[in-house]
């Protein structure tokens, strides 16, 4: 499946994010098990080049909130810290809002955030206020600007109670609500995010993506968003990108992925009375079976010859017609970049 | 230059939630301290009670004391703190944000040796009175006035020996080891256990020339009144000059390393 993506135009300056044929190659080196061999590393060892993200180009326009999915190890945060200055590229060019990350200026600092969801920046000894504080010191917050952004971000996220508590002793949630806060009180223009909802229960997870959303909205900030949890995409992407072994192989809507890769529906039947497992083999693979139910898989372009077949041949009581689970498209995705 | 105050603001305050901890600290530094007064009472009562190594009894016993509360608070641990920070990614939020790593990070640790400076005021004059009251030993106030800030700057020097030292995590991985030797050679040569004349003449007269000994041994030797006020003044502008090239070397360091770590991924 190859998905045209965008022309990118280096060099011209452009609000937002340009990358172009960007390349990242990990040297490593292999070890067989035993003594023997680790006698024979500290003289001589192979080297192995792993290359951690292909040639990849892409373009994210100012504004934009973009998913960026892939399973583990695919190269999403190779990607992000890149972007994010952190790593150089081993070829490629980026521009973030017209900055090459990795020359880390200080204005180019000063509009980007950077949140990984397993990376802390506060002081867990201290309370989050602290924290703020010197990230107000740090990012030269005026104090009328501070307070203001302070005051709307702790709204959002209704933490106000928590503010003068020590970091330790809040619930992740919370933790990662003021680690949102301290990341964004520099009103950063572009926010790449690194599995922001990782760990946290689905009401916690909710507010972030509210949040997001949100502060993307009143903001018109630039977001690129890495996630394991569909949801976090789905509701906040109308882009996703999808990376699988260092290969961008989809960039586009997340239901197209599903009207391209998924060409399965799911039959939800009920019966007015019972019907046998076996006589359902024909008809399509059976998901799902007990007595009076049964979910059947078919193709798309047999869903209403099944229907007929199955009015036929028993007495339904009910019968629903369901798409096949996004996160199924997604890992025949993931499974086509291998 | 405000950021930096706010980040010594908070080590101050960072200090203070770990009080329990720096009391701790100075208490496990006693047992040392006793056993070495004990050596030293017998190894002074065989001699006769002359002085010996150029230190008279008491003022070997001041020197022992105090210097084991001087390298416990010229002590910084900046060298796990680089450390854990290279090698668990924590470098990274430095990095993506417009703050400079090791004005950070000196400013977080002045600000929380600041409660412990205030700390070992009271300590060295209790130290001293005691000295006063059992032995009737005199140090001169000029002394005691120019010890405070060869301790400050003691400190500083401290942070950037270690610093230096610790740029060598972006290349080693295992390196805790290393630095947990290191600080025990760096303490002993500095004077930390004892003054640095007992290892003979030649290696006080090279101790002049590296900074090791301008962290523990002349802070004290100050504060003793082994050296006189110009000399002591010398050493201030020594440590200065040392606290200086340190610096210079410890951000090229730095930069090299980084350069390593943003190419290679840490």
């Amino acid at each position: 499946m190859q998905i045209a993506l965008p022309q990118c135009r280096m060099g011209a300056f452009m609000e937002g994010i340009v990358v172009k044929n960007l390349t990242r190659d990990f040297a490593y080196y292999e070890k067989e098990a035993g003594m023997k061999s680790s006698v024979k590393n500290l003289f001589h060892r192979t080297k192995q080049v792993r290359h951690a993200v292909k040639n990849i180009s892409f373009e994210i326009q100012k504004g934009e909130m973009v998913g960026f999915l892939g399973p583990n190890g695919a190269g999403k945060t190779t990607t992000i810290k890149m972007l994010s200055g952190i790593l150089y590229p081993t070829s490629g060019e980026v521009q973030v809002n017209g900055y090459v990350p990795w020359e880390r200026k200080k204005e180019f600092k000063k509009q980007f955030a950077y949140v990984a969801g397993q990376k802390s920046q506060l002081w867990v000894n201290l309370p989050a206020v602290d924290s703020f504080a010197l990230n107000k010191s740090i990012y030269e917050i005026p104090d009328a600007q501070y307070r203001q952004t302070l005051d709307e971000l702790v709204e959002l996220f209704g933490v106000q109670e928590f503010l003068k508590v020590q970091v330790r002793r809040l619930s992740l949630g919370e933790r990662m609500k003021m680690e949102m806060i301290a990341a964004l009180l520099h009103r950063p223009k572009i926010i790449l995010l690194d599995e922001p909802t990782i760990g946290l229960d689905f009401i916690a997870q909710n507010n972030i993506r509210q949040f997001l959303k949100d502060y993307n909205r009143k903001n018109g900030a630039t977001m690129l968003l890495t996630s394991h949890y569909l949801k976090d995409i789905e509701e906040l992407c109308r882009r996703t990108m999808v990376i699988s072994h260092g290969d961008l192989v989809y960039d586009g809507t997340l239901e197209q992925i599903q009207d391209i890769f998924s060409k399965k529906r799911i039959l939800h039947v009920h019966w007015n009375s019972p019907v046998q497992k076996e006589a359902l083999f024909l008809l399509g693979t059976v998901k799902s079976w007990e007595p009076m139910k049964a979910a059947l898989e078919v193709d798309d372009t047999a869903v209403a010859q099944t229907i007929h077949r199955l009015f036929t041949m028993f007495s339904v009581g009910d019968i629903g017609i369901e798409a096949a689970p996004l996160e199924e498209s997604i890992a025949r995705l993931y499974e086509q970049g291998a | 230059m405000g950021k930096y105050k706010t980040v010594f603001f908070v080590g101050v305050s960072h200090s203070m939630e770990y009080r329990f901890d720096f009391f701790m600290s100075l208490l496990s530094t006693v047992f040392p301290i006793i056993m070495q007064v004990f050596i030293w009472v017998s190894m002074y009562g065989s001699s006769g009670g002359d002085a010996m190594y150029g230190y008279t009894f008491p003022q070997m016993i001041m020197y022992v004391v105090v210097a084991g509360a001087v390298s416990k608070f010229t002590n910084t641990g900046i060298e796990y703190m680089v450390n854990e920070d290279i090698h668990s990614g924590g470098i990274a939020g430095y990095l993506v944000r417009p703050v400079n790593y090791i004005g950070f990070r000196l400013c977080d640790i002045l600000g929380n040796k600041f409660a412990s400076m205030i700390t070992m005021v009271f300590v060295t004059m209790g130290a001293l009175l005691l000295l006063f009251l059992t032995v009737d030993f005199v140090v001169p106030p000029a002394a005691v006035i120019l010890f405070f800030p060869s301790l400050a700057l003691a400190a500083v020097l401290n942070f950037f020996i270690f610093f230096c030292l610790s740029t060598l995590a972006f290349w080693l991985t295992e390196i805790g080891n290393f630095f947990h030797a290191m600080s025990v050679v760096i303490m002993v040569m500095s004077g930390g256990v004892f003054p640095v004349s007992v290892f003979g003449s030649t290696y006080e007269d090279i101790s002049r020339y590296i900074p090791l000994t301008y962290t523990v041994n002349y802070p004290i030797r100050i504060l003793s009144g082994t050296v006189g006020v110009w000399e002591a003044a010398e050493v201030l502008c020594v440590q200065l000059i040392w606290i200086f090239m340190l610096a210079v070397l410890g951000r090229f360091c730095w930069h090299l390393g980084l350069k390593k770590y943003v190419a290679v991924g840490g």
